[in-house]
């Protein structure tokens, strides 16, 4: 078990996804197998307004299920919140009432079962954060089970892409087992990967109990390289961004509220998160697991997105964000 | 878990309540840490300490510490799965457990856990200016080819430490307690407790949290003259009201009561806890029986 390295935590964090991109090149193979992936012609994104969060968000978000033609009857669903942190007054966790709005809208929508998940990264007391978020309460009060995914049962998944070294991880069976995955972020800026929406969302799936708070093993292979073997391996069927109250600055703890006032919804977590990415002011395409996930895994590209619900423009703005990743913002206003 | 909240509130105290529902799982097989689900170590263990603490004969729960036992590799470390990693601070907490019961684990077998645990250590890394932190101190790793964290470290330290008492030996053993003590020391946060790894993140201060501050102070309970130690226990006796759980809660009544502070507030806080919200998992409810049977009868934290 013992093991040293001359390299810094920094140097590691720069060097293991170069290094993982460069023996994926030298081998002249792709990180995935193309075939295995289908990327859709079209995506559609929803934007629905909701300027506060006593919005009735089951109805907007039944609203967005139908738009999109996602049907869920009879069908069993996983919510995956964010709920990493708690803090008072801070913008960090999916809000509850978006998470107990989405439960209603499913269960309304016929799915046979709805689970709230969640495998927090930074705690591993469940109890304090489902107590302190309020998000136990609103759970409680529909009916609706919550799942810790630190501590679940779990199954050795092969990974569907090799972007880290890593063949395989270990993942929970309750989201292994859910016919319809949702990704339910919190939109935020992120002091490593720029941005945090659906797709680094599911860094939340990864079992605590294996892997250790926080998840070392994925910031060893690179966070952008894990984001992608995530998402090529659980490829979420929807993604409910809770962007009511967003978060800019130094995300995705220490940053600071910013109300912008929309829910977005999609079944192509690329075309999602690239779409959040454009609304605060960021060119997706410089942010590397976006562009990565455009090649393969969804739609990047704003001519191969469609828009239902709100037009984008209402809600374009700038978010202050860290100096590192000032040099992946647009060069314009929007 | 949660169907058990008219029990709680019925019993006539939260203790007996939550060790009827340990003593009926643990003779049954190993404990997972939610209900119908696999046997794991580390909530395993904590019904053991549990069961123990509060006086409850562990012959019923054989079960349970086989499980334990049947769970050691041939290089000591005890796993959990095929084709997952050793989980270094659960396997630790084990190493903590069979010290303190020895009657539950042959000899032979303790030894190799604690023999694997000595061996062991997160990964190096050069210091970095204005990083505030001695990156080339070597705790212990979640698990093998990551970095040291506060929490496998402390129970590293704590099992250690308390296997040195019971008489066990092995080359460079009181190195590693040393260093790792040093690791804790080094990443206490500025307003005293211990985040779960790092103090400073890119210049920035992190909250310290009351589970893993518990946890490094009871590895550290033979050093409260060290400044950052006096400074974390005023943290946790300032600060446990901020985070309520029968984990954060129970975590800080072992603490403080094994540091000889008054801990009857915090007694009481967790027994109106335990009824109000009773535990989420058997990992909690096991913390909280330890805890209060800690003040009544035995802290098997203390070293």
């Amino acid at each position: 078990m013992s093991s040293s390295s001359d390299l810094s935590r920094r140097d590691l964090l720069r060097v293991l996804p170069i290094a993982a991109t460069l023996v994926a090149a030298s081998c002249r193979r792709a990180p995935y197998r193309a075939s295995d992936f289908a990327r859709p012609a079209r995506s559609f994104v929803g934007l629905y307004d909701a300027p506060n969060y006593d919005a009735d968000f089951a109805d907007i978000i039944g609203r967005a299920l139908h738009d999109l033609g996602l049907d869920a009857r009879g069908k069993s669903v996983l919510l995956k919140p964010n709920l990493v942190e708690f803090s008072p007054g801070s913008a960090i966790n999916t809000h509850p009432r978006v998470v107990g709005g989405a439960a209603t809208a499913f269960l309304r929508a016929g799915a046979r079962e709805v689970i709230v998940g969640e495998a927090p990264g930074h705690r591993r007391d469940i109890e304090y954060l489902l107590g302190s978020s309020g998000l136990g309460d609103e759970l409680k009060s529909l009916g609706v089970p919550f799942v810790d995914l630190n501590h679940d049962d779990v199954r050795v998944a092969p990974l569907r892409s090799q972007f880290t070294t890593m063949t395989d991880l270990a993942l929970p069976v309750t989201l292994l087992q859910a016919d319809i995955i949702v990704s339910m972020p919190k939109l935020k800026t992120h002091h490593w990967a720029a941005l945090t929406a659906s797709m680094k969302n599911l860094f939340g799936v990864v079992p605590g109990a294996i892997y250790g708070w926080p998840k070392n093993i994925l910031h060893l292979h690179g966070i952008q390289n894990s984001i992608l073997d995530l998402v090529a391996t659980i490829r979420p069927h929807l993604s409910i961004v809770d962007a009511v109250v967003a978060m800019e600055g130094d995300g995705p703890i220490m940053g600071s509220p910013r109300a912008t006032g929309f829910v977005m919804m999609g079944v192509d977590p690329v075309a999602v998160d690239a779409t959040c990415a454009r609304l605060i002011g960021f060119d997706p395409a410089r942010i590397g697991y976006i562009a990565q996930a455009a090649a393969f895994l969804g739609n990047m590209d704003v001519s191969r997105i469609d828009h239902r619900g709100e037009q984008p423009g209402r809600y374009q703005t700038r978010f202050e964000v860290l100096d590192q990743f000032k040099g992946l913002q647009l060069t314009s206003g929007g | 878990m949660a169907a058990n909240q008219q029990v709680f509130r019925t019993s006539g105290r939260p203790e007996d309540a939550l060790r009827d529902l340990l003593a009926v799982a643990t003779a049954v097989a190993g404990i997972p840490y939610l209900a119908g689900k696999n046997a794991r170590l580390e909530p395993s263990a904590w019904a053991l300490l549990a069961l123990s603490a509060s006086s409850s004969p562990l012959s019923s729960a054989r079960p349970t510490a086989e499980f334990l036992t049947a769970a050691q590799r041939p290089d000591g470390w005890l796993a959990e799965g095929g084709g997952w990693p050793v989980n270094v601070a659960s396997n630790a907490l084990v190493a903590f457990t069979w010290s303190v019961l020895p009657d539950l684990a042959p000899q032979p077998v303790r030894t190799r856990l604690l023999d694997a645990l000595s061996a062991s250590r997160g990964i190096q890394a050069p210091n970095e200016p204005h990083a505030g932190q001695d990156n080339m101190l070597q705790g212990w790793p979640w698990t093998d080819g990551t970095f040291s964290w506060v929490e496998p470290t402390a129970w590293g330290v704590l099992a250690l430490k308390h296997a040195r008492r019971r008489g066990w030996t092995a080359p460079g053993a009181d190195a590693r307690i040393d260093e790792s003590e040093r690791l804790l020391l080094n990443r206490t946060c500025r307003s005293g407790g211990w985040n779960f790894g790092n103090a400073v993140v890119m210049n920035q201060d992190l909250r310290a949290y009351i589970p893993t501050t518990a946890l490094a102070l009871l590895a550290l309970q033979d050093r409260t003259a060290e400044p950052n130690v006096a400074r974390s226990i005023e943290f946790l006796e300032t600060h446990w009201p901020d985070e309520l759980s029968s984990t954060a809660t129970g975590l800080a009544l072992l603490c403080l009561h094994a540091l000889g502070r008054p801990v009857d507030t915090l007694v009481q806080g967790l027994r109106r806890h335990s009824v109000d919200a009773p535990p989420a998992n058997f990992h909690g409810a096991a913390i909280a029986l330890c805890a209060l049977s800690a003040s009544s009868r035995t802290n098997v934290f203390k070293l």
